[in-house]
């Protein structure tokens, strides 16, 4: 279902402090998201389902969990840390960053403690995001029902911050 | 060595990246796949992936079933973290050595980071 056609005025996205930082140094304050109109999962919901693991609140839980007790080896984190690597090398393909930018991400992903990948949870007015979004392909066999959006470039203007606990 | 070295021989830096990361997409939502099967190598980037790198995702992908002797959507949490781990070795070491005042200047970069509100 296109975004406007979306019967729900707010979409949330967990990203972590380290990746918010990135896009606000290097990205022009300009971030990715991948969001989803339906704040956690409720299996009971006539309406909405979409992965556990693309929810906001069960993605900002297990980041903070692993945060919390120091996780080192934390699954999540290690793939947060290749997600900005290929952040980087994308960016620098598209000349949004040079290669020195594109070196310090890298090293950033490296050396970040885990307590940078923090989880931040983004709340967007859905008004803000419409001209900012593309809608995640679903294979044929998929649930119809999950609605996952891609906002790319989004600026810092259209959505806020919230930190829970 | 890293068990996935081989599997990289003859890719350049920019394909091996690229193939890690879309390899963890997949091993990230392989146990619903079936359900929510998301296309792994759409992921809104601007730059779409070529099929260079779909063809070495899939060539590790198979290698580390072949290897488990069991799908990716079979793995339980030890084998998946262990594959993650793998992935992240590699990917991480894919970069130059930078000194160690490079080091201190990026940490310093980063104890500058803030978010606002």
């Amino acid at each position: 279902m296109p975004l406007e056609e979306i019967p729900k005025p707010i979409l949330y996205s967990t990203m972590t402090y380290v990746a918010y930082n990135i896009n606000k140094r290097y990205y022009e304050g300009k971030h990715y998201l991948w969001c989803t109109p339906y704040f956690g999962v409720n299996i009971e919901s006539p309406y909405f389902t979409v992965p556990p693991s693309s929810s906001p609140l069960e993605i900002y839980n297990n980041l903070k969990k692993d945060v919390d007790t120091s996780d080192i080896h934390s699954s999540k984190i290690q793939l947060n840390r290749i997600g900005i690597r290929q952040g980087a090398s994308i960016n620098l393909r598209l000349g949004v960053i040079n290669q020195e930018q594109h070196d310090d991400i890298v090293e950033i992903s490296k050396l970040s403690d885990i307590n940078l990948f923090r989880p931040l949870l983004c709340v967007i007015p859905k008004v803000e995001a419409i001209k900012y979004y593309k809608k995640v392909a679903i294979k044929d066999r998929a649930n119809p029902l999950s609605h996952e959006y891609i906002l790319s470039d989004l600026p810092e203007s259209a959505f806020d911050i919230i930190r829970i606990g | 060595m890293n068990i996935l070295s081989s599997v990289l021989v003859d890719y350049s830096t920019t394909e091996i990246r690229s193939a890690l990361y879309y390899l963890g997409r997949h091993l990230k939502q392989a146990s619903f796949a079936s359900d929510y099967a998301k296309d792994i190598f759409d992921d809104g980037s601007k730059i779409s992936p070529s099929e260079e790198v779909k063809t070495l995702t899939i060539k590790l992908l198979k290698f580390i079933e072949l290897h488990s002797k069991k799908l990716a959507s079979e793995f339980d949490d030890l084998e998946f973290n262990f594959w993650v781990t793998k992935i992240n070795e590699i990917d991480s070491s894919l970069d130059p050595d930078i000194t160690e005042e490079k080091k201190l200047n990026i940490l310093k970069k980063v104890s500058d980071f803030s978010v606002k509100n």
